[in-house]
């Protein structure tokens, strides 16, 4: 029987085919998907920041959180589960008010995006397909046994990367 | 974790902006608006959004930012359907998000606009401190979309989300709209400090 693994802000799950990994409502934050054809293995991270040396010291870090603890952590897992050629997907990163005054913080999305991109180059894994930015908020599923992610947001309806 | 006396005074806090709030709308729609007793947490960051009705509730909201000693966001959230009715007895004509109506749309933010602003001058007036504000900015989307964008502005450096939470109930109707207050973690120490005499 095929499950759907929800992933909640800030955590991250790995699973194999016929399972899938969901998380709903991502606004700013972007999911993460690091997946391998061959092992039909894979997992999802739900990103809320790009980098974990914004947390408090001598605080017990949530690797899911941040950018470059999650992309670290998602590699090593699917490493020990004998994946060998990773692949990435990633979606969210949306602005999702526009305010008269423009800051820093609210190109968090962005920010968030460039950061797992970053990761991802500096691991050597492929970033296959991305929907990222714009000003929608997404719920994503992420299929292993077929690699296809679909995307649902409000006003659009759902599509598949 | 809150301390049951920090949780007590930032109850009281909710009550106070929310009361001014509801009093503000319940004005402006001419209609009965009442509030539930607030209620403040601190917790994972993953359960407010099933706070608010889960993460994929589609929702209308208004953001108020606020600055000075007291710093942090004010987000009001209501289902879309009721947000509409609001907006439809405001105006008088029938009104969606869907359809892009100018005049609705203002509509819809000069209430957020109203609600959050009376809430911010509530909490300065309470605390004897000047609170600044800019112009609330609007969204309709999913909720876990907007509250993770909120929580992740005011409190990015924590692992549970704080915040003062009212529900409102319009015309005695069941469904419900929600009126959150996320401080930042400074502030809290400020408005326990003002509430207590020390500062």
């Amino acid at each position: 029987m095929a499950e759907v693994l929800k992933i909640g802000i800030a955590e991250w799950k790995q699973t194999t085919a016929p399972n899938r990994l969901r998380t709903a409502g991502l606004g700013s934050c972007v999911g993460v998907i690091l997946f391998d054809v061959r092992t039909q293995v894979a997992a999802m991270a739900h990103v809320m920041l790009p980098d974990s040396n914004i947390a408090r010291k001598h605080q017990t870090i949530e690797v899911g959180k941040y950018a470059d603890t999650a992309i670290d952590a998602l590699v090593k897992s699917l490493n020990q589960a004998g994946a060998s050629r990773l692949q990435a997907k990633m979606a969210g990163g949306a602005q999702m008010f526009q305010f008269k005054y423009e800051n820093e913080a609210m190109r968090i999305g962005e920010r968030n995006a460039e950061a797992i991109r970053k990761a991802l180059k500096a691991h050597r894994i492929p970033l296959v397909a991305e929907d990222c930015g714009g000003h929608n908020g997404r719920t994503i599923e992420f299929d292993v046994a077929t690699s296809v992610l679909s995307i649902r947001t409000v006003s659009v309806g759902t599509k598949e990367i | 974790m809150l301390s049951e006396f920090e949780q007590d005074l930032l109850k009281e806090l909710g009550n106070i902006g929310s009361g001014h709030a509801a009093t503000a709308l319940s004005t402006l729609l001419a209609k009965p608006v009442n509030i539930t007793v607030s209620s403040a947490e601190m917790e994972p960051i993953t359960y407010l959004p099933e706070r608010v009705g889960g993460p994929e509730r589609h929702v209308a909201s208004v953001l108020l930012e606020l600055g000075g000693d007291i710093s942090g966001m004010i987000l009001i959230l209501f289902p879309v359907d009721d947000a509409e009715t609001m907006v439809t007895s405001l105006i008088g004509t029938p009104f969606t998000f869907a359809a892009a109506d100018e005049l609705g749309q203002s509509a819809w933010e000069e209430i957020g606009n109203i609600m959050s602003g009376a809430y911010a001058r509530a909490l300065s007036d309470w605390l004897m401190t000047p609170i600044m504000i800019q112009v609330p900015a609007t969204a309709i989307d999913m909720a876990g979309s907007i509250v993770e964008f909120v929580v992740t502005s005011v409190q990015p450096e924590e692992d549970a989300a704080l915040y003062i939470d009212t529900t409102f109930m319009i015309d005695d109707k069941v469904s419900a709209g929600h009126v959150l207050f996320l401080p930042t973690h400074g502030s809290l120490e400020q408005i326990e400090r003002r509430l207590l005499g020390h500062g």
